[in-house]
């Protein structure tokens, strides 16, 4: 059944009812909205290896978290990001249009007549959060699930109880369980924390100022902290106040990409027209130590 | 105290005694607002008033200083630091008050803002920030200082501001010195370890920087202070995916900054003689396992 990448948007929208919001953010990145879709790939960033992957496995419609070129705000980007009340770093960020990685971006998509299209706002707003709902997933932390009244799996509900452990064995751990090679933790070694607030992707002020008021979190496991020197000493500050608490970066494309294969698994429930694949962007980075 | 004689003891209790009459004497003589006016007389450029960084964010120009901390951010541990060290000025590069603007708005409620506004002035501290001028001065007081630490003023471009020409290494090398120099365990890496790495150029937080620096010709690898992961890494991926042989090392604000903010201690110090001014290293908080 031929079916076009405007009309699996469609069908998405439809999907989601009257919670869809129009906005900036969730548009066609790239390509054209009435192209023939051959297959559906969901992925945190459509870089040009999962561009090329997608080739690969014959599909031509990459949803995704992220914009393929790079930015969230200006011409290509969309609004995502932005401090709560306009205030602190703005997003207002431009690609060069003669910027050689770009123009190879663009002229692979065309060649291979690619579509990306960001579903990121409107993902986010969906209640139960996927992202957080994958992430405790990948991790092995349902069982420990303990949310603070309200809506279960809210993204600013996510407390876990984990089994008594140091802060360098919690990060020993989640390093050995996501197999990854960078993870970055504040805090001190020894201190033990049990209660976890759980947070994919980026943290602002208002969000750690939230999840650390929890009563008995001392940890909080994200992607990383919007600016590292205006959120990321909340926590060290009650660290150093004695306060036992700590912080463990699990990073951006890590925290995110198991939410993006639950994408893949609400979209195969009511899209039958095409088939439907999780290509994971991959880990960014290793360490030198 | 075993080891010391009574009489050596006797000599050291009136040493501290004189030296805390002197600390008392000098409390009526030099204000922070005196300070602030010799830091703007002696910086050598105009002094940028409509800064919104670089105001009193604890006390202000009247507050007594018994000596000064320079940082750069004002943890709570280095503010710890300074009071032992009985320091009640501190200068800082970062903000106090876990925003950009230190807006008030957004913590005057919150228990950790309290708690940090409570230890500065219980031990009456002020704190001023400096962060748009020293960048401003001419050569950057931040780049000075990282220059100085990484012992490559030798190796600056003569021609490409914030390029160097290194003594040929290999990528993994360079992340492992810079990790070592800096005293960083955050330190990640993007690019193969055995590339050869000669000319290397500063990026920046923002990712416009970052794609300018990797397109410069000529620049193996890319150094960054903190930058964002959905934009900046994700431009970078992309990048060595269509074949450019380069590499990216990023590191934390703390370890791209820190360093300023001792060469602010040692270029105010000569017209400040009345007080002690003594660098505290904020030091990457991160660690890895």
């Amino acid at each position: 059944m031929a079916i076009t990448a405007q009309g699996i948007v469609d069908q998405i929208q439809q999907k989601m009812g009257p919670g869809w919001k129009d906005s900036a953010v969730d548009t066609f990145m790239a390509g054209k909205p009435d192209t023939q879709v051959t297959g559906i790939v969901t992925t945190f960033a459509p870089s040009l290896e999962v561009l090329e992957k997608s080739v690969a496995s014959g599909k031509n419609l990459i949803i995704s978290r992220e914009s393929p070129f790079w930015i969230r705000s200006g011409a290509s980007g969309g609004g995502a990001g932005q401090a709560p009340n306009g205030l602190g770093q703005g997003n207002a960020h431009k690609v060069p249009e003669n910027d050689s990685t770009y123009r190879a971006k663009l002229d692979y998509i065309a060649a291979h007549n690619l579509v990306v299209y960001r579903l990121f706002a409107n993902w986010n707003a969906r209640q139960p959060d996927a992202q957080l709902q994958g992430l405790a997933k990948a991790l092995g932390w349902e069982k420990y699930y303990k949310p603070s009244g309200g809506q279960p799996w809210a993204s600013d509900n996510g407390f876990f109880v984990l089994p008594p452990a140091t802060i360098k064995a919690t990060a020993e751990n989640i390093k050995k369980t996501l197999k990854i090679k960078s993870i970055r933790i504040g805090g001190s070694p020894d201190t033990v924390v049990s209660k976890v607030a759980l947070f994919p992707g980026l943290y602002w002020l208002n969000d750690v100022q939230k999840l650390m008021a929890e009563p008995g979190v001392k940890l909080l496991v994200a992607g990383e902290p919007k600016w590292e020197n205006e959120f990321g000493p909340y926590i060290f500050d009650t660290a150093d106040a004695g306060m036992g608490t700590g912080q463990i970066m699990i990073g951006e494309e890590v925290s995110e990409e198991p939410g993006c294969g639950e994408m893949a698994t609400w979209l195969k429930a009511f899209i039958t027209a095409v088939p439907v694949e999780h290509i994971a962007t991959g880990e960014p980075c290793w360490m030198p130590y | 105290m075993s080891s010391l004689s009574r009489r050596e003891f006797v000599v050291m209790a009136g040493a501290t005694l004189a030296a805390g009459k002197l600390g008392a004497a000098q409390q009526g003589k030099l204000t922070a607002g005196e300070v602030v006016n010799r830091v703007k007389k002696n910086i050598g450029i105009p002094w940028i008033d409509s800064s919104r960084r670089d105001t009193f964010k604890v006390g202000g120009p009247s507050s007594p200083v018994t000596g000064i901390a320079t940082c750069f951010g004002t943890n709570l541990r280095v503010m710890q630091l300074a009071v032992k060290a009985g320091l009640n000025m501190i200068v800082t590069h970062e903000p106090t008050f876990y925003s950009d603007y230190d807006v008030i708005d957004w913590v005057k409620d919150d228990p950790v803002y309290k708690m940090k506004l409570d230890f500065a002035t219980t031990n009456n501290m002020v704190v001023w920030r400096i962060h748009d001028d020293w960048h401003a001065r001419k050569p950057d007081g931040i780049r000075t200082g990282w220059d100085n630490a990484m012992g490559w003023n030798a190796y600056r471009d003569k021609d490409q501001a914030g390029a160097y020409n290194l003594p040929p290494t290999t990528l993994g090398e360079l992340a492992k010195y810079v990790a070592k120099t800096l005293n960083s365990r955050s330190v990640r890496v993007m690019g193969e370890p055995n590339l050869r790495v000669a000319k290397v150029a500063h990026g920046g937080h923002q990712p416009e920087q970052n794609m300018a620096a990797m397109q410069l010709p000529g620049v193996d690898c890319i150094l960054v202070s903190e930058t964002k992961e959905y934009d900046s890494f994700e431009y970078v991926r992309d990048t060595l995916r269509t074949g450019v042989k380069k590499g990216a090392i990023f590191i934390s604000h703390v370890a791209g900054e820190d360093e300023g903010m001792r060469f602010f201690a040692e270029w105010s110090q000569p017209f400040l003689p009345e007080i002690p001014v003594k660098y505290i290293a904020t030091t990457d908080e991160y660690w890895t396992v």
